[in-house]
């Protein structure tokens, strides 16, 4: 292998045993990053993908071991030989990882300042006096973009936002100017807007510091984006290598066409989105076959008979059978993207246009406002305002439609959520549901009203009871609602309605993978068959694949049972994937709203636009590194909302009406103005896309 | 967090008071006249006459509220009146004496309770982790009162290590000393027992997460990361219990007291409530109760201080 590269991973095998069962993470794997190169890796949950960055990082637990190969790093050699002592060395200042969940990944009971001093404490001869590392500290935070990083030394993690703490976490990893800075899902719990300051703000380091990295994800879109060369794992080898460009634009292995047929994008609007069938094998030793023949469409008997080789594909290499030249009979035409889009049907998105469908909810000037000093004893000059999540929110749900509500973390869009299903009744507003205000029912009444309404919440594993059986949690709404037998269905009628095994039933939720819990919630949201679902992040957390079959599943309810769904997401891409209708929030107001056409064609607010803007773009070329970004910073403390149109900081569109005068949302549309609304000035300007950003 | 502190402050203050009240309403409760219960069958006239205005029975209860809570403010508990003596002397001396067992009980607990729970997380499923597991469960499940006789009857009977009884003479730091050991080890052992189960625990959830792990791709030793990273999160739910071992430590003299004869107020109590001394078995458990509400003030605030999240101001809360 050549010397210059930063990393160079050679035929590792990386094996776990526990209880008397071995299991092969990952299978001689081979990876190679340049200087200032950003390889990504991407692949589903159990990959392997976690396993090589704690194999690099000499982490592996205690029944975790290297059962071959090298990782060696240049000037230090191969890894796997250091010592315990000089393998401590190499962490932090050789080579950092930037982990998922910053909120977790730092220390609570530890301001920042004094986390990134300890880190630098470690690391005798790299640090001076005390004062120097007050220095470097600041000055790294500073390089983040902390604003203020004297004050924030100070802080604790919590009383960070969430773009914050992630940036704190990669201060942490430049503090030693490391070779190589892994990120480990480092963006993947962030919104959309926060991931793209991320990712931009780690191109800035790649440049300034000639860092190279490797990039652990498992969206495609966002590796395409944002890497070099991506390599693509499943179960434990590596199946295809290529450029970032191909990887979208032409992927060569089946699987990663399947994986990218999931990726919900504005051309697979009105289909389903593609799912793979079954799951990764669970490997115990090298296979003697193709590890994805059991899932694969294009599969032989070739697949199953030997592990196939890397094979040349038009950006790099790929481990199928069908890419070999000598077996061009078999195969005449080369697996593609479209192949698993063939069983796509139509999903009706969009095919009655939603005006002219029966509103079931209303929602009038709702506000939901939180805390605040009510007390007549507290001086008014000491009172602290109210924080007001959902601030004068109007909206109309028509039966059998998916309403989208899109917005950053802090937007409102959550409290929204419970408001509707009663979770919460609105500070001052009014809310009807199938014409009776739902804020004035009765004790009986709101039983009747919970049996029709339901909401599928966030994490599913926190939200399902974890030492009750799964055919318990699903059947559970029938005695809470006291619904006579007959009109019961069963567990497995229950499960099945959301493709799951009637052999689950008597699982615990520990035992679930994520998608599969997270259609247990939805089995029980839907057992007495109510009329509105409210689901909440439905598929953070979940692989594209899972991902993309639960929004498939949100789909068929609304088509096959005229269920009405409200999807509450920050990802834009997947709700123009299966929403009729969408509504942008921020800061606790929807400053958007229209059919899924509307907002695509013509956006009408630059918040919109911009997060438009941020979605992966297919086409190669269209790339995250060049863009200029359309909104910058973080959603405002929510106590000081700003003057005047409360998205103004952040637009680059503003001008001196925007800073005075709060905008109302108007009706682009004359006269009749029921489908598309905005609550920017330049509405209009916006929508035919001549207006000019601004130049202060 | 000064708001907290006097909020926090008042409540116990308020808690004390109501602990006062119900102490006056409880001999009310007794069935009968309360002086002949207390001085029995045989008593004069004049006698329960006497008592009756030593308790000021005659009074109206608010009025007697009112008397014991002004007479407890000066410090003031009423007169012992089988030996005519206040109840403060009585007490003070005895007091002086339980307090230094509890509080050698106390570092007794936390010293080996700590780091055996340290050890056992640290080698989790080996066999000191089994063997510091089987210990606990062992002392669990004993009553106290069992562990504290085989310790007597170990260290000071058979093999004469020890001083059996009495609590030694103060003036003699070293005698006092060895007199103290064995009862306070006697209390302290349920606690290791206690500790070692719930410090290992706190740990490995500790050990878990992944701030740790960060800790340790940063380059920092297994050492700092267990010391300075994980012990420090792990010891927070500790300290709340360490609150409460006081009034659990200062109730557990009772039997203690009475095993290895030592002066006290245990000891005191219970002859107190063997001879229906009423105003001193009054005054224990007033003490017993402030003890209690002492400790649990400790802990909230030592929680308070310890974790930053909870200095949480309200206006951040709405949003997390």
């Amino acid at each position: 292998m050549t010397t210059e590269a930063t990393l160079s991973v050679q035929d590792l095998s990386v094996g776990y045993t526990s209880a008397g069962s071995h299991r092969l993470a990952l299978d001689r794997v081979n990876l190679e990053i340049g200087e200032q190169e950003i390889l990504g890796v991407v692949g589903e949950s159990g990959c392997g993908k976690s396993t090589l960055s704690t194999a690099i990082m000499g982490l592996l637990p205690p029944n975790g071991r290297i059962l071959g190969g090298r990782i060696e790093l240049r000037g230090r050699g191969d890894l796997t030989e250091l010592s315990d002592e000089a393998m401590r060395g190499v962490r932090g200042s050789e080579i950092a990882v930037i982990f998922q969940d910053p909120s977790t990944s730092l220390n609570p009971r530890m301001p920042v300042g004094a986390q990134l001093t300890q880190v630098l404490g470690a690391h005798p001869g790299k640090h001076g006096s005390a004062r120097d590392n007050r220095e470097q500290v600041i000055s790294g935070l500073t390089e983040v973009g902390i604003p203020n990083p004297q004050r924030a030394l100070g802080r604790y993690p919590h009383e960070l936002s969430g773009g914050m703490r992630q940036r704190v976490m990669i201060a942490m990893a430049l503090l030693l100017d490391p070779k190589l800075i892994i990120a480990d899902e480092a963006t993947s719990a962030l919104d959309l807007t926060l991931e793209a300051q991320i990712l931009e703000l780690l191109l800035r380091v790649r440049d300034n510091h000639g860092t190279s990295l490797l990039f652990i994800s498992h969206d495609l879109g966002v590796v395409s984006q944002f890497c070099d060369r991506v390599a693509v794992l499943y179960a434990g080898r590596v199946i295809e290598e290529t450029t970032a460009t191909a990887v979208l634009a032409q992927p060569a292995h089946p699987y990663t066409q399947a994986l990218n047929a999931a990726v919900p994008t504005p051309a697979t609007r009105g289909r389903r989105l593609a799912t793979v069938d079954g799951r990764m094998p669970d490997v115990e030793q090298p296979l003697a076959a193709c590890g994805f023949a059991p899932r694969c469409l294009h599969a032989t008997e070739l697949c199953t008979s030997a592990a196939p080789e890397l094979h040349p594909t038009d950006g790099g290499t790929a481990r199928c059978f069908a890419l070999a030249p000598e077996n061009a009979e078999i195969w005449p035409d080369p697996p593609s993207v479209e192949d698993w889009r063939t069983a796509d049907t139509d999903t009706g998105q969009g095919s009655e246009t939603p005006p002219e469908k029966a509103p079931l909810m209303l929602a009038e000037d709702v506000a939901v406002h939180f805390g605040g000093s009510r007390s007549r004893f507290v001086p008014a000059t000491r009172r602290r305002a109210p924080v007001r999540a959902v601030d004068g929110v109007s909206l109309t749900l028509r039966r059998g439609t998916v309403v989208g509500i899109v917005g950053e973390s802090g937007s409102g869009k959550t409290t929204l959520g419970e408001v509707f299903v009663k979770l919460l009744d609105p500070t001052h507003g009014a809310m009807t549901f199938d014409q009776t205000d739902t804020t004035r029912l009765s004790t009986a009444a709101t039983r009747r009203f919970r049996r029709r309404v339901q909401m599928i919440f966030q994490n599913p594993y926190s939200s399902l009871s974890p030492r009750v059986r799964i055919g318990e949690q699903v059947t559970e709404p029938y005695r809470i609602h006291r619904i006579e037998p007959e009109n019961r269905r069963t567990t497995a009628q229950l499960l099945a309605a959301v493709n799951l095994p009637a052999s689950l039933a008597r699982a615990y939720p520990a035992q679930l993978s994520g998608g599969q819990a997270r259609r247990v919630g939805i089995a029980r949201a839907l057992a007495c068959e109510p009329d509105l679902v409210v689901a909440d992040e439905p598929t953070s957390g979940l692989d594209q694949s899972a991902a993309a079959s639960t929004i498939n599943l949100l789909a068929d309810l609304r088509t096959n049972r005229g269920l009405t769904v409200v999807l509450i997401s920050h990802s834009l891409p997947q709700v123009i994937a299966v929403a009729d209708e969408i509504c942008v929030m921020y800061f606790g107001q929807i400053v958007e709203r229209g059919t899924v056409d509307d907002l695509i064609t013509r956006p009408a607010h630059p918040y919109t636009k911009a997060l438009l803007d941020l979605v992966p773009d297919p086409e190669p070329g269209a790339r995250l590194r060049r863009r200029r970004l359309l909104v910058a910073g973080e959603v405002p403390s929510p106590d000081a909302p700003p003057q005047g149109c409360r998205f103004h900081p952040r637009c680059s569109f503003a001008r001196d009406l925007c800073r005075t005068t709060a905008p109302v949302p108007t009706p682009l549309d004359e006269p009749n103005g029921a489908g598309h609304l905005s609550a920017c000035h330049f509405a209009h300007d916006m929508a035919a896309g001549t207006l000019e950003p601004a130049t202060n | 967090m000064i708001g907290y502190l006097v909020k926090r402050l008042s409540l116990a203050i308020l808690v004390l008071l109501l602990v006062m009240i119900l102490l006056v309403l409880l001999i009310q409760f007794i069935p009968g006249d309360p002086a002949r219960t207390i001085l029995g069958n045989h008593a004069t006239p004049e006698l329960m006459a006497q008592v009756r205005r030593n308790l000021g029975l005659d009074d109206s209860v608010p009025q007697q509220v009112l008397t014991f809570v002004g007479d407890a403010l000066r410090g003031d508990l009423g007169q012992d009146y089988i030996s005519g003596q206040p109840v403060t002397s009585e007490i003070g001396t005895a007091l002086a004496n339980t307090a230094l067992l509890s509080l050698a009980s106390i570092v007794l607990a936390l010293i080996v309770g700590i780091p055996m729970g340290l050890i056992a997380a640290v080698r989790k499923g080996g066999i000191i982790d089994r063997c510091i597991r089987a210990f606990s469960v062992l002392l669990l499940s004993m009553p106290p009162y069992v562990v504290a006789l085989l310790l007597l009857l170990w260290f000071a009977v058979d093999n004469h290590l020890l001083p059996a009884l009495g609590a030694g003479n103060l003036a003699d730091p070293g005698d006092y000393l060895a007199h103290l050991l064995l009862p306070a080890l006697a209390l302290a052992v349920f606690w290791w027992a206690y500790l070692a189960r719930l410090v290992r625990g706190s740990l490995l959830e500790v050990l878990g997460q992944p701030y740790v792990r960060t800790a340790r791709a940063y380059g920092l030793s297994k050492q700092t990361t267990l010391y300075r990273v994980a012990l420090k999160n792990a010891l927070v739910p500790i300290t709340a219990l360490t609150g409460l071992l006081l009034g659990y430590v200062l109730t557990g003299t009772v039997y203690t007291e009475v095993i290895f004869n030592r002066p006290g107020i245990g000891s005191l109590a219970v002859s107190a409530v063997g001879n229906r001394d009423w105003p001193i078995v009054r005054a224990i458990v007033l003490i017993y109760a402030a003890a209690f509400i002492l400790g649990n003030l400790l802990a909230d605030l030592a929680y308070q201080f310890l974790d930053p999240r909870l200095r949480l101001d309200n206006r951040t809360e709405a949003f997390l």
